[in-house]
């Protein structure tokens, strides 16, 4: 092996000097590759390699490596909306550290959640899987230990992996994650955990917090990952609690927007939050406290996704690091009256989607407008990875998307939500196109529902029962069914 | 105190809250249909705090009622709990065809659907306090406890009830809830 390698380094040696400086070494206008090799010149050349091989540390271990596979830092927020960041023209929110992933990656302005509740959805970002296959229908059912996680793969494959951050997922405690290196995650208030002085349980041993932020805590953890690095190339899997309810920003970002006209919409009012039964998602303050907090723990999200491009940039791995941002889900604030999420309108299932990965997107700074699911994270990531994809995932790979601006997205996709008890919204099915959405729930308990997302984006006008609407209805309701069947859907009573 | 007919000390002060309850919800549900701002804004304000006074305060103001106009104190738990309870079934529509049976009645001990017969009993507590209070100085029916064994008892468990679900900001009642759900039904 020792002999292949000095062979390949001389050869590689011969190839670089030909290139730069040997017409110091061997006479100015005479490529060493064009002139005769002599028996000095060979032996001075493995002489040399011999001794920088003994030597070690006189050569990078690049060298003799071939290409190194990419690092993968993903980081997802709770809550977060997919307009809630300034390179999606919020009117008062600044992101500049999200703004430089879309700027020098592609932003997803049509990312859409399967299921738009926190831990079904999370669970669908780990397996590539939709909640009624991974098993996760709602907050209260417990992860499956069967299911089999990108993390896990990638682990297989060489990678050193992390996961740092909001689980969520009911059971007793953690679970046994197959696949992480590390796992530090928090089960307070039922794995939501809270912002400020939130136990953590780091590979298993619970450790007070006293005085900590979470965000900038799980980024710390975060940082000393990437820190750490060794020969291996990492997974970070990195699962903020922000910016679920209970909005709380750090200190130094308290009353950021006091005095921010906050162009809520024009159906919302203060009161959204706490009548037509909103109360029992939890919400006890008027909307603009509450939007007010929430833009605020937005912008310390992205402070510590800042510090991640940071300590990346300062490591030289940037550009070696395929970058993605997602949501769990979005948010309404009064659209529809309505407060919360679960819903199939756009403002509940549409999320942030950034990747940054220099490598492969020729075109930085592109918005992609093709429909793309939570459920193609998994698929995406083996994918650049050269991995195989397994086949009980069900999402499809963003590679060529990512590749180039014309690669056709998806026609339709399936959107599932199971009653969550006890929050009074029915199961829900709906199959979204590029220009339609068809929505049913369960037992008919509300009516069907059809919308026209070019002409009314808002979905303000339930053209069911219009002439048009009909027609339509019939169409989506088998193209629904169609969906169902090829995903394998069933329904989950109780959650 | 003189005892008037049934309907004027048990019959109307239930119509009167149950009526401001449902007309402000009513209006409140409608309000964001409207295409003037300031009107919707007005409209929602206004409608805002009657629900809230109707639906959390509202036996403070029954209880008076039936009180001076000599309903029994039985009569007057009736008249205190019926609006709340009519506030609970409205409330559990919403729930109807998406739970089973078993759940369904299980929501009936979520705190935000026992929280208002609770919260009305505890407003008929204090309510009985000052009614008393004036009757005895200013009626002069002086045989009138302020604090009887009945309405004491009122007071001092809805009091005690209100607080534990409000404690910790309501997240120590949710999380035994939910804990006690999952075991039945999970």
């Amino acid at each position: 092996m020792a002999v292949i390698f000095i062979t390949i380094f001389t050869w590689t040696s011969i190839r670089g000097f030909s290139c730069s400086g040997a017409h110091m070494m061997y006479g100015a206008g005479k490529n060493f590759l064009a002139r005769p090799l002599t028996r000095r010149d060979a032996l001075k050349t493995l002489g040399g390699a011999a001794l920088m091989g003994i030597s070690g540390s006189a050569l990078p271990n690049e060298i003799f490596a071939g290409p190194s596979k990419p690092n993968i830092v993903f980081i997802l927020t709770d809550d977060h909306r997919w307009d809630a960041m300034s390179c999606m023209g919020h009117p008062f929110i600044r992101t500049p550290n999200l703004d430089r992933i879309a700027n020098e990656g592609v932003l997803f302005e049509n990312a859409f959640v399967t299921t738009s509740l926190c831990s079904p959805s999370r669970a669908s970002f780990l397996t590539g899987q939709y909640a009624h296959q991974h098993g996760v229908v709602t907050n209260h059912t417990a992860w499956d230990s069967r299911n089999i996680t990108f993390l896990e793969l990638l682990k297989n494959a060489g990678y050193d992996t992390a996961f740092i951050g909001k689980w969520h997922m009911p059971g007793k405690g953690l679970p046994e994650l197959r696949g992480v290196d590390r796992f530090i995650s928090f089960t307070k208030e039922g794995g939501q955990g809270v912002y400020y002085n939130c136990p953590l349980i780091i590979d298993g041993v619970e450790s007070d917090r006293s005085g900590k932020y979470i965000t900038e805590d799980l980024t710390d953890f975060a940082v000393k990952f990437i820190e750490k690095k060794g020969g291996n190339p990492f997974c970070l899997y990195l699962s903020h609690k922000a910016v679920h309810f209970g909005f709380r920003p750090p200190k130094h970002l308290n009353n950021l927007y006091d005095n921010v006209d906050l162009k809520l919409p024009p159906e919302s009012d203060t009161w959204n939050t706490v009548t037509r039964n909103h109360l029992f998602v939890g919400a006890l303050f008027p909307m603009k406290i509450l939007y007010r907090e929430y833009c605020e723990t937005v912008v310390s999200v992205d402070e510590q996704v800042g510090r991640i491009l940071n300590k990346l940039e300062e490591m030289h791995l940037l550009d070696n690091t395929i970058i993605i941002y997602a949501g769990d889900n979005g948010h309404f604030w009064g659209e529809h009256g309505l407060y919360d999420k679960r819903l199939a309108y756009e403002e509940s299932i549409r999320i942030p989607f950034l990747v940054r990965y220099p490598k492969l997107i020729q075109d930085p700074g592109r918005r992609a407008p093709q429909m793309i699911l939570n459920i193609d994270l998994a698929p995406t990531i083996l994918d650049l990875l050269e991995l195989n994809i397994p086949s009980h995932i069900q999402g499809q790979s963003l590679k060529r998307i990512l590749q180039s601006a014309d690669a056709p997205g998806r026609e339709s996709w399936l959107y599932e939500h199971f009653p969550v008890f006890p929050i009074p919204i029915p199961g829900i099915t709906a199959v979204r196109t590029n220009q339609y959405k068809y929505i049913e729930y369960q037992n008919d308990v509300r009516p069907k529902e059809l919308y026209d997302l070019k002409a009314d984006p808002k979905e303000k006008n339930n053209i069911i029962r219009a002439t048009e609407g009909k027609k339509l209805a019939e169409e989506l309701k088998q193209e629904l069914e169609r969906l169902k069947k090829a995903t394998g859907y069933r329904f989950f009573t109780r959650g | 105190m003189e005892k008037q007919s049934i309907y004027r000390r048990v019959i109307f002060p239930i119509i009167l809250v149950f009526g401001v309850m449902s007309v402000s919800i009513y209006l409140y549900n409608i309000s964001r249909f409207t295409e003037n701002r300031i009107l919707h804004l007005i409209v929602s304000h206004v409608s805002a705090v009657f629900i809230f006074l109707s639906i959390w305060l509202g036996a403070l103001f029954s209880n008076t009622i039936a009180f001076f106009r000599g309903a029994t104190f039985g009569e007057r738990l009736i008249v205190c709990l019926v609006p709340p309870l009519f506030r609970c079934a409205y409330i559990l529509s919403d729930f109807l065809g998406i739970y089973s049976i078993g759940e369904f009645f299980f929501l009936f001990f979520h705190h935000i659907v026992i929280g208002c017969p609770l919260v009305a009993l505890l407003c008929m507590g204090v309510s009985e306090i000052w009614c008393r209070i004036i009757a005895r100085q200013k009626i002069g029916a002086r045989a009138i406890k302020v604090f009887a064994l009945s309405n004491t008892l009122v007071l001092v468990l809805s009091f005690v009830l209100v607080c534990i679900m409000l404690w910790n900001g309501g997240h120590f009642y949710y999380y035994l809830y939910m804990d006690v759900y999952t075991r039945l039904f999970v």
